[in-house]
């Protein structure tokens, strides 16, 4: 009795301290669940993620006249994932029979408004657009292709994505994902038990993890809280989360967190999250354009991105991908057929180079610096901005090409100093003052040092034009004035002395100064500069863009000043664009996640230097690619073009440079190594080389500036600087004089001398002489 | 709007003219017409101009080692191309319903169509003028200037829009010398 009742009492006790803890443990569970589920909650409803910038290409406009041969207007519709059918029924699609594309233009948001989707027929002829129709034969002055994205502005190791609404995401999808990854997801409850011991039960007899049992749910919650740990307690949280989740929200939202969240893949530092950005990083087009074999490819990838990387391990990609195929089949989700046709299907990935993704680091660090002026950095990759930058993916590419085929043949030419050289190419359009292309080195891809910006470097005789400039501007200058070719030999502040020679040590005595700029010659550029005063000269650096003028040392005339190509292609865009200074933009609009349009560079335009003085010095530059240390890129230009341009090679060949433009296009490119050994190239042999083969390549027009009033074409002598007629022989050149200037007539062939020679040899013909002299100089 | 108006109806106009070949004499205060000028127009310590010598365009149109601006009589006024014309047509109806991010976009598509009209970038200041950047309105309009030597319609213009920029900035003795000679022009 009495150990019953002692046990009794106890058991009262036990019982009251069980229930003591059971409701310290209940209240302990509450407390969890509410916190668990304030964390949970406010990621699912508050700003579920964070938005880097998109940016975008430049749109191709579309109209009667332009400029585009059919065939690369088709290359151009498979850069943004056109689809060629038998019918362009739909957006994303088009037709192409001879002279005709047929194309249903996609939808798109652009700076000012929505441009919706548009049937149009696109008539070629030859080279050119002839006609551009709707679908009803209505004429149709202009319209714009839907971008390419070319990149995204996130966080270092951060996640980038494209968020898409539920009407943005083809129905097959979720049903994919349900079958693959979670059957019962329209019944359970975040968790479902089964499936975790089936999973459990497989997993223990083949001894290793072949199947998870968490539903969607549950992987949404992970990929939230971004912790791999997999210890019970983690497992646990998630269940309760997702439990949480479930009880507050609908399944469809959930569904739709999920397509937008999960990780799909990993492209250096840029995690690919969500089906929206992985469909432009895996196949360069909108998610809701994917077909079976490709939606089916995705979900494979889901279960896990590094493993069934589809570009690293194509076999395992496509095994899961045939298996994702094999178990829609089974149940139903698409018919036993249409599974097997899509098996059938290569996996169609899009190469790394072209889609969606950061290959073009160069520029987008561009973009990225220019909008830091406007932007602080969390703005640029949380809210969701829309870029829309002036890359020309067209020119990037051949600008990509011209440079890795000229590094690639002076690798093989076994000069010494020419393997395994580093380059850059800069092109803008003048007028306009935009970046179309920037590449930052021989794999342009890779994202690194960025040459084009940062790599300061002496730019040798590319700073011969601006002296000319000065001395031009100055007014006591023209094109056959006289400069003496003879040694100089002048005392520094710092009490060194400078003996500069010309780069062949021959002297000429006196030159013409036509002559002085095309052959490239030191000594005369550099008496020039000192009696033109170096402070002269520094301000018209600064004049033509460059925010630090040179120092004031007579080093600078022969180039002695450290500039990055970029800075380079900012002087020399105000030559190219009749001495109008435009501020070079990568970004022609940004707008907000609502669409509504946000700060961005404005096209502006001031004039720096006189019309005249920058007429005269254009087109001496035509001649240095005449008859001068250009002449060598003729043989890649098309016959006619007229372009005009300098070369550039600092000390010991250390640099290799070349700037030059024709009517529509300006180019910079630089040689060298990123070490400054020397290279053993010239600016012809380098930078020219590089230059001419993208100007050849590309379609630009002449560059002919119009005459100012207050200027006259001459016929001038160009050893002598006579006057003189077109029709004495070789060495005539016309070029530009302010009316009414003095010039002796030449006393063998005066200005009315009107016979043709008898050997025929026409003014086109090379100057005796020059050609050798030229040859080779800097 | 007037200034608007004046606009519209010279591109207009420049559409669907011919344009006259005007020889006319030299507006008050411009340099003298040095494309007709001869050899001995000027102060040229030269041989003295023989009756025979063929008059120098002859000499300049012959055979050529480079490609030379051509020598000028009046340059023909500029017109816009049908994508450009659409194009400044969409942008003037932004302008006027105050959308100026978006007059923006459609002028620059059409200043990547044809950078070098000098209508466009007329156009460009006009818009410029709307955004109170009457420095870029100025700049744009000599701009367009440098790009029209010869065509006094398109001149004519540019000063207007010179003419307005300084005079929006109270500098109205440079403004009346632009709409000087803007008239000067548009009645040669």
């Amino acid at each position: 009795m009495a150990r019953k009742k002692l046990s009794a009492g106890m058991r009262r006790k036990v019982q009251r301290g069980f229930a003591v803890l059971a409701l310290l443990l209940l209240v302990a569970a509450i407390a969890v669940v509410a916190v668990l589920d304030r964390r949970v909650t406010q990621q699912f409803e508050g700003r579920r993620w964070t938005l880097p910038a998109r940016v975008y290409a430049q749109p191709v406009d579309l109209y009667a006249g332009q400029q585009l041969s059919a065939q690369r207007f088709a290359d151009e519709l498979e850069r943004l994932g056109y689809l060629a059918a038998p019918k362009a029924d739909r957006p994303g699609t088009y037709r192409r029979r001879g002279n005709e594309v047929s194309v249903y233009v996609r939808e798109f948001r652009f700076a000012d408004g929505l441009q919706a989707a548009r049937a149009l027929r696109v008539g070629f002829a030859g080279d050119s657009i002839a006609s551009l129709e709707d679908a009803r034969g209505v004429e149709v002055p202009v319209f714009r292709l839907d971008p390419l994205l070319i990149g995204s502005i996130f966080p270092m190791h951060g996640e980038d994505r494209i968020v898409v609404a539920p009407d943005e995401v083809p129905p097959l999808l979720p049903e994919a994902l349900k079958a693959v990854e979670d059957r019962a997801f329209e019944t359970h409850h975040g968790v479902n038990p089964l499936a975790i011991l089936r999973a459990l039960f497989i997993n223990v007899r083949a001894g290793q993890v072949e199947q998870g049992g968490s539903t969607l749910t549950q992987q949404l919650v992970k990929s939230y809280f971004l912790d791999n740990r997999r210890t019970l307690r983690r497992k646990a949280e998630e269940a309760v989360m997702a439990v949480i989740l479930e009880s507050r929200f609908e399944k469809a939202d959930i569904m739709n967190a999920y397509i937008n969240e999960i990780w799909l893949g990993q492209d250096g530092n840029r995690a690919v999250h969500g089906f929206g950005l992985a469909s432009q990083f895996y196949f360069g087009k909108p998610l809701a354009e994917l077909d079976l074999s490709e939606i089916a490819l995705l979900v494979a990838i889901a279960r896990g991105p590094s493993y069934y990387n589809p570009r690293r391990h194509p076999e395992r990609a496509i095994e899961r991908r045939n298996l994702v195929l094999r178990l829609l089949a089974e149940q139903g989700v698409v018919s036993t057929g249409d599974a097997e046709r899509a098996t059938r299907r290569p996996l169609g990935v899009a190469d790394a180079g072209a889609k969606g993704g950061s290959f073009y680091p160069a520029f987008l660090d561009l973009v990225r610096r220019q909008l830091r002026h406007d932007y602080e950095e969390s703005d640029l990759t949380e809210v969701g901005l829309t870029v829309f930058s002036t890359l020309d993916p067209l020119l990037q590419q051949k600008a990509e090409d011209a440079l890795a085929e000229e590094l690639d043949r002076l690798d093989r030419s076994g000069r010494k100093g020419a393997e395994g050289l580093e380059g850059v190419v800069v092109v803008t359009t003048p007028q306009t003052g935009e970046v179309a292309a920037i590449v930052g080195g021989r794999r342009a891809a890779y994202a690194g040092f960025n040459r084009a910006l940062d790599a300061r470097r002496p730019i040798g005789s590319l700073a011969k034009p601006i002296v000319y400039l000065a001395a031009l501007e100055s007014g006591r200058y023209h094109p056959v004035s006289f400069l003496a070719d003879e040694p100089i030999d002048l005392e520094l502040p710092n009490g060194d002395r400078w003996k500069p020679q010309n780069f062949d040590k021959q002297l000429r005595g006196p030159v013409t100064l036509v002559r002085a700029l095309t052959q490239s010659l030191n000594l005369p550029t550099v008496r020039l500069g000192l009696d033109v005063g170096l402070d002269k000269v520094a301000n018209t650096f600064a004049q033509l863009g460059l925010e630090e003028p040179p120092a004031e040392l007579p080093s600078m005339l022969l180039g002695a000043t450290n500039l990055s190509p970029f800075d380079v292609a900012q002087m020399y865009n105000t030559l190219a664009n009749g001495g109008f200074r435009s501020p070079l933009r990568a970004v022609r609009a940004v707008v907000d996640e609502g669409g509504q349009p946000l700060k961005a560079p404005e096209l502006e335009v001031a004039q720096a230097v006189s019309p005249e003085a920058v007429y005269t010095l254009d087109r001496l530059m035509i001649e240095v690619m005449e008859r001068g240390t250009g002449r060598a890129a003729k043989r890649n230009l098309p016959p006619g073009l007229v372009v005009a341009g300098k070369t550039g090679t600092s000390n010991d060949y250390r640099d290799s440079w070349f700037a030059g433009f024709s009517g529509s296009h300006l180019v910079v490119a630089w040689v060298g190594h990123d070490d400054n050994r020397p290279t053993g190239l010239t600016g012809t042999t380098g930078g020219l080389a590089i230059w001419s083969r993208l100007m050849g390549s590309i379609v630009t027009s002449s560059f002919e500036p119009m005459l100012p009033e207050s200027l006259e074409h001459r016929w001038v002598d160009y050893f002598s600087g006579h006057e003189t007629s077109p029709y004495c022989d070789g060495s005539a050149v016309s070029l530009p004089f302010e009316v009414g200037t003095l010039l002796e007539p030449s006393a063998e062939c005066p200005p009315d001398a009107t016979e043709l020679p008898m050997d025929g040899g026409l003014p086109g013909a090379d100057p005796p002489g020059t050609g050798a002299e030229a040859a080779g100089f800097p | 709007m007037s200034r608007l108006l004046f606009l519209v109806f010279l591109l207009a106009a420049s559409g669907c003219s011919i344009a006259p070949f005007q020889k006319g004499t030299p507006a008050p205060g411009s340099s003298p017409d040095h494309r007709t000028a001869g050899p001995g127009s000027g102060p040229v310590l030269t041989a003295p101009t023989d009756v025979q010598t063929p008059p120098p365009e002859q000499v300049i149109e012959a055979p050529a080692p480079v490609q030379l601006p051509k020598e000028r009589p009046r340059t023909p006024p500029a017109t816009l191309g049908p994508a450009s014309r659409a194009l400044v047509s969409q942008a003037q109806a932004q302008r006027q319903r105050g959308d100026l991010p978006g007059a923006t976009v459609s002028l620059e598509r059409a200043l990547r169509i044809e950078p070098g009209n000098p209508l466009l970038w007329i156009e460009m200041g006009r818009l410029r003028m709307d955004q109170q950047n009457f420095p870029q309105a100025e700049n744009m309009g000599r701009k367009a200037l440098s790009m029209s030597i010869g065509d006094d319609r398109t001149q004519a213009a540019a000063w207007q829009l010179v003419g307005d920029s300084l005079k929006a900035r109270g500098k109205n003795p440079q403004a009346e010398d632009a709409y000087d000679k803007a008239r000067g022009l548009s009645t040669r």
